[in-house]
């Protein structure tokens, strides 16, 4: 899916995508019971370092990826730091109140969603679609029905956005010969999505039995990619638990903030 | 040894008010090329589709039967490309066929090249299916069913979305490949397979056949029954209504001047100048893919363009400035609709010229030419794909716009809603309205229009017209 925004592939994109989630997981749990900011700070440039080195993503896409995770993560660290308590007040405006414990504990959240944002998008942009449904069948024996119903439905989302946008164009030019009132609000909101609901039924509808006229059940099938555990999978292990040991060695001789709790 | 035979079939859909089938019977032999055609409604496609075993198996029909030998191995080409592949690639749709045989995976590959052999169909593995043409979608769609090792194909309108060209194309790959295997054809567009197939059966509206024969004695013997029932068939153009040619006003309706489009930073279409009087029937024709339903939304400024457009000597910058006197129909007759009643869409567009009693009058008037009086209380979305094609047109009739512009506005109908509409467009000519339309029909290319501009190489290029 993502052709057009990759430079090189590295080791993760032959991760097992089950791992990739595994760990997911874990850094998630990890990263909560992490109360240190200064352990945190480290651990989110390592994770950026990770991410802009072995995505093998263009820069100029990491670039627009990056400012949007940092400023939505920014944008949600604001409520912790106007309204949070403490006693160290830095800045106080009617009900804005700023004290350094709040900021201090913003900014702790924030890098705690932005690591898992970076580590996030590394999974993404190392994984194919088809890859992650293979691991689900082959490795969890998910039911292939569940499995090949995803993949085409994923097949579909650009068919539907698409439709979508000639549905707008072709409403802009109907408008001026009817009466607003079929197109605008609610009632035009409602033929939207009757139309497009009912398009991608009868398009599901029909796909379905072209699937069964191909053949498909259930049952016992081959598979066309063997996704199975490699010394890739170990290595990504390896790589993400050095992180962790170096953020915390780091945090005890970086330190750039006083505190070691933001609780 | 016949391959199909079924005798006494009565099925009948839940929702339908009557039986589609009574004591309907058929058999095939054993390699013959068999063509259905009938009017839409008349029970093709259902057919098919019992006696390739889809009904009753996959789709669930109450049917009785008193004999029913269908093939086994069997493999299926639908109309619409969009909704038969199931996974992203060519690689992974091909191997979704061989993964459903339990081929092991190592023999994969190897297969997969061999069908493509067969099919010409010379794509990298890893392509994206969204990026195939629509004639390389179909002839995927061939490659996989080659790979379900079928002795019979059903074959569903397998060309109905695809130009001439591609149409022929793939009717060339299909002969490649058929020579030992049972084929049914469900086909509109018959001009490239008439002569190929041993047999055609025709049905009638309610789903019975009617008559059957080799095509020659169809054509020589039965050919006022082909008409009655308004499906084509190789001399349907020699019905084909004739028009004294409309003289154009003098008036310049809309005027381009060096516009140029883009997709995704390509230059894909050049227009130096193009005037377009009052009262003209032009038709626009050009390969797949060449931009001929961008220039419509180039025109209407629907999407970026560079130069200008200009209409009645003024320059047009939004959509919003000539909507209603200039109007697209899109090839996609669904997305025009609003109402959820078809009286209802064609009324609307009346409300605001006439009183209650008149508008209703109107809206009568219309669905009458149009032929859709019967399904004027249903929903547009559950009429047949020739229905919405005829109503997506009705859409644009109520305000008299000044330019009408069409995408494709005959394909997939019978003859005989076809000649009607063609019809209405000389009537709306004469009364000086201007048609544009984008035709992929030779057919209509060379009797109708007045002029003909032809989009090659990124250029738009007039063609001297010579009528018949």
């Amino acid at each position: 899916m993502f052709e057009t925004v990759k430079k090189y592939n590295t080791f993760i994109d032959y991760v097992n995508p089950l791992t990739k989630i595994l760990l997911a997981a874990i850094l998630f749990v990890t990263v909560i019971f992490i109360h240190n900011p200064n352990v945190l700070f480290h651990l989110t440039i390592l994770m950026l370092i990770t991410l802009l080195i072995l995505s093998g993503v263009k820069l100029k896409y990491l670039i627009l990826l990056l400012l949007f995770i940092f400023i939505s993560g920014f944008i949600s660290s604001l409520y912790m730091i106007f309204y949070g308590e403490g006693t160290e007040t830095l800045f106080h405006y009617g009900i804005i109140h700023i004290t350094e414990e709040s900021f201090i504990r913003g900014i702790h959240i924030t890098m705690r969603g932005v690591i898992l944002s970076l580590f996030g998008a590394l999974v993404i942009f190392t994984s194919k679609i088809t890859d992650v449904f293979y691991a689900l069948m082959i490795q969890l024996k998910v039911k292939p029905k569940y499995a090949y119903s995803f993949m085409a439905a994923i097949r579909m989302v650009p068919i539907i956005i698409a439709e979508y946008f000639q549905l707008r164009q072709a409403r802009k030019v109907r408008r001026a010969l009817i009466h607003k009132k079929y197109i605008s609000g609610f009632k035009g909101l409602k033929s939207t999505i009757v139309t497009l609901l009912s398009q991608s039924i009868r398009r599901a509808y029909r796909l379905g039995i072209a699937m069964e006229s191909k053949g498909f059940t259930d049952g016992s099938r081959t598979y066309f990619y063997r996704t199975s555990f490699s010394r890739y999978d170990l290595y990504l292990m390896l790589l993400m638990a050095a992180a962790l040991i170096a953020a915390v060695q780091l945090g005890t001789v970086i330190t750039l903030f006083d505190t070691t709790d933001a609780r | 040894m016949s391959e199909i035979d079924i005798q006494k079939l009565n099925l009948k859909f839940p929702e339908a008010p009557s039986k589609l089938f009574t004591d309907l019977n058929i058999s095939i032999e054993s390699g013959e090329k068999v063509l259905l055609l009938g009017p839409s409604g008349s029970g093709k496609s259902t057919l098919l589709n019992v006696m390739g075993g889809l009904i009753p198996k996959v789709i669930q029909t109450p049917m009785k039967v008193r004999t029913l030998n269908i093939p086994e191995n069997n493999a299926y080409v639908f109309q619409d490309p969009d909704s038969q592949f199931t996974m992203p690639t060519v690689a992974e749709e091909l191997a979704f066929i061989l993964e459903n045989r339990s081929i092991p995976k190592e023999n994969m590959e190897p297969m997969m090249m061999e069908a493509l052999g067969q099919t010409g169909l010379d794509v990298p593995l890893d392509l994206n299916i969204n990026n195939l043409s629509g004639g390389m979608k179909q002839k995927l769609a061939i490659t996989s069913a080659l790979l379900q090792k079928p002795d019979t194909l059903f074959l569903d309108e397998p060309t109905s979305m695809l130009d001439d060209e591609s149409a022929a194309s793939l009717w060339d790959v299909i002969e490649g490949i058929w020579s030992d295997r049972t084929v049914v054809i469900v086909e509109h567009r018959v001009d490239y397979i008439w002569d190929k197939v041993d047999r055609v059966i025709l049905m009638n509206d309610n789903a019975q056949i009617i008559h059957e024969g080799t095509p020659e004695d169809m054509l020589k013997h039965h050919k006022q029954l082909l008409n009655e029932y308004g499906v084509w068939h190789p001399d349907s153009w020699q019905k084909a209504p004739e028009f004294d040619p409309v003289q154009p006003d003098n008036e310049v309706l809309l005027e381009l001047k060096n516009l140029r489009i883009e997709r995704r930073g390509m230059d894909i279409l050049n227009i130096d100048h193009l005037s377009i009087k009052k009262g003209e029937w032009i038709t626009i024709e050009g390969k797949n893919g060449t931009g001929k339903s961008s220039m419509l939304s180039a025109i209407m400024k629907l999407i970026p363009s560079d130069g200008d457009v200009y209409y009645k000597n003024k320059r047009i910058k939004k959509t919003k400035q000539f909507a209603g006197e200039v109007y697209p129909v899109f090839q996609n007759p669904e997305l025009q609709f609003i109402t959820h009643k078809v009286f209802d869409e064609i009324y609307i567009n009346m409300e605001p010229h006439f009183e209650y009693t008149e508008a209703v009058r109107q809206t009568e008037v219309i669905l009458n030419q149009m032929g859709l009086n019967d399904m004027a209380h249903l929903h547009p979305l559950e009429i047949s794909t020739g229905q919405k094609r005829r109503l997506s047109v009705a859409t644009a009739l109520g305000g008299v716009p000044k330019v009408l512009l069409l995408d494709e506005p005959t394909f997939g109908l019978d003859q005989k809603h076809a000649f009607r509409m063609l019809r209405m467009f000389h009537e709306m000519t004469a009364a000086g309205t201007t048609i544009i339309m984008i035709t992929h029909d030779e057919n209509i290319k060379i009797r109708y229009p007045g002029r003909r501009l032809i989009i090659e190489d990124q250029m738009l290029e007039e063609k001297r017209t010579d009528y018949v």
